[in-house]
């Protein structure tokens, strides 16, 4: 039963809900933090929904908006999302009162949004689900545990249609916990930012391909943990073990995959692994880094799928967008009126987590289903 | 009185982020919930610790709640009459 991702919207350091990324990317500024930009939140939600909402919960609520209006199903059945922090510019809010007041007189509003839950509750207010509702949240992997629970609650026909989101936003003040944490800059490594995301998956292909374009489809995922300790490359065995399992279910080999979404950040300890797995497993298979345009931050692997998907609806992957491996295995083309470009049917995800835990997800066109 | 129905119209604007008014644009005769500023619940949680932060004054009573905000000229008076800073 193929999954279709039939609506997406992004709100990050590229222009918000669109896909100017493809054509016109913005260049990250240089500096180590790079906050999202926003939409014109008061075109987009009512003042009076809006007027208790923090930045997160607003980023969020419109990505839903917009994701449920392009997949045009109406309703959802279930809603899960990721976040590494949640609403932290609400908890700094609420910490700061805290302190400020001898622990007495805090307000409720802040209080509320500070916990994780918050987006994926407002979603189900909004939306009117009654439905499974569940927050993810853990580091690198909270989209991609929020995803995965989408998977299989769609694999096991407990909903129909799923609304799954990834929300980050990283203030000033948490920006310097990361970089104290060694998370975030680094030399070389891409910015910190923040990522808004959320997706319409769905089994329901009568109602999904009546559209011209190819839909993706959520082929198949997995996720594992790492041992915690041990050289960083010497554990791409362990991940390459669960790659070709993968491709093996689905008769694939490295050669059937079209390009590899890579979470590279620039950080060379960081990057060890993908660069590992990559190298033993699909060494000639181009790359997309999309931490190069969206930044970095715990929920930047929904971005990564926003990206994913947005390449297999197009068909091809702008050579621009492409960072390695191209020497082999490209079906490049030179009549999409994008230059060159390298084919996008079956894309490969890979993200982890401080190489402690990892992700990998297969997207694959409708037009070349498994 | 004119001063802290000002005061008061300005730290509800700020307590419940009312970003679209100005205090010029509450009427301080109109009611704050259903009609008039149509607000809600959590708006009275927030309202009630803004009198004890600003004005010393405790509300324990919902009932007596429900009175002093039926309006910001209300507000004012028992601010008034119960402030203790």
């Amino acid at each position: 039963m193929p999954i279709y991702l039939c609506g997406a919207a992004q709100i990050s350091a590229q222009q918000p809900l669109t896909d100017a990324w493809l054509t016109a990317p913005e260049a990250l500024p240089e500096s180590t933090l790079v906050r999202a930009i926003d939409p014109p939140f008061r075109s987009l939600l009512p003042a009076a929904e809006s007027r208790r909402m923090g930045v997160a919960l607003k980023r969020m609520a419109v990505v839903a908006d917009s994701a449920m209006a392009e997949a045009g199903l109406g309703e959802t059945d279930a809603i899960v999302v990721g976040t590494g922090m949640g609403c932290v510019e609400s908890t700094e809010h609420f910490l700061d009162a805290l302190c400020r007041q001898g622990e007495r007189l805090l307000g409720p509003t802040h209080f509320m949004q500070s916990t994780h839950n918050t987006p994926a509750s407002l979603l189900a207010r909004r939306l009117h689900c009654h439905g499974y509702n569940a927050t993810f949240s853990h580091q690198q992997v909270s989209f991609d545990q929020a995803l995965y629970d989408a998977f299989l609650l769609m694999q096991t026909a407990r909903a129909a249609t799923v609304l799954c989101g990834g929300i980050e936003e990283v203030t000033p003040t948490f920006h310097i916990l990361l970089r104290r944490m060694g998370y975030v800059g680094h030399a070389a490594q891409v910015a910190c930012s923040e990522a808004a995301a959320a997706f319409v998956l769905t089994t329901q292909a009568d109602k999904v391909m009546q559209a011209a374009a190819p839909r993706a489809i959520l082929a198949d995922m997995c996720m594992g943990h790492l041992p915690p300790t041990g050289d960083t490359a010497a554990k791409a065995p362990v991940v390459g073990h669960a790659l070709d399992a993968m491709l093996g279910r689905h008769g694939l080999t490295a050669a059937d995959i079209d390009a590899v979404i890579v979470p590279n950040n620039g950080y060379a300890a960081y990057d060890a692994l993908p660069g590992s797995l990559l190298a033993q497993h699909l060494p000639h298979v181009p790359q997309v880094a999309y931490k190069r345009l969206f930044g970095e931050c715990f929920c930047a692997s929904a971005l990564g799928l926003y990206m994913a998907q947005r390449l297999i609806e197009r068909g091809h992957i702008p050579t621009a967008l492409v960072s390695g491996g191209m020497d082999h295995n490209m079906d490049c083309s030179k009549d999409h009126g994008q230059n060159s470009a390298v084919a996008a049917r079956r894309l490969l995800l890979v993200n982890h987590s401080m190489a402690t835990d990892f992700s990998l997800i297969l997207l694959t066109s409708s037009s070349h289903a498994l | 009185m004119d001063e802290l129905i000002e005061e008061l119209k300005a730290s509800i604007i700020e307590a419940l982020n009312l970003e679209d008014l100005t205090p010029a644009d509450i009427d301080a005769d109109a009611p704050l919930f259903g009609e008039g500023l149509g607000l809600d619940s959590i708006d009275a949680l927030e309202l009630i610790v803004l009198m004890e932060r600003n004005y010393g004054i405790r509300l324990k009573d919902a009932a007596a709640g429900r009175q002093v905000f039926q309006s910001v000229r209300v507000m004012a008076e028992y601010v008034m009459a119960h402030r203790t800073k």
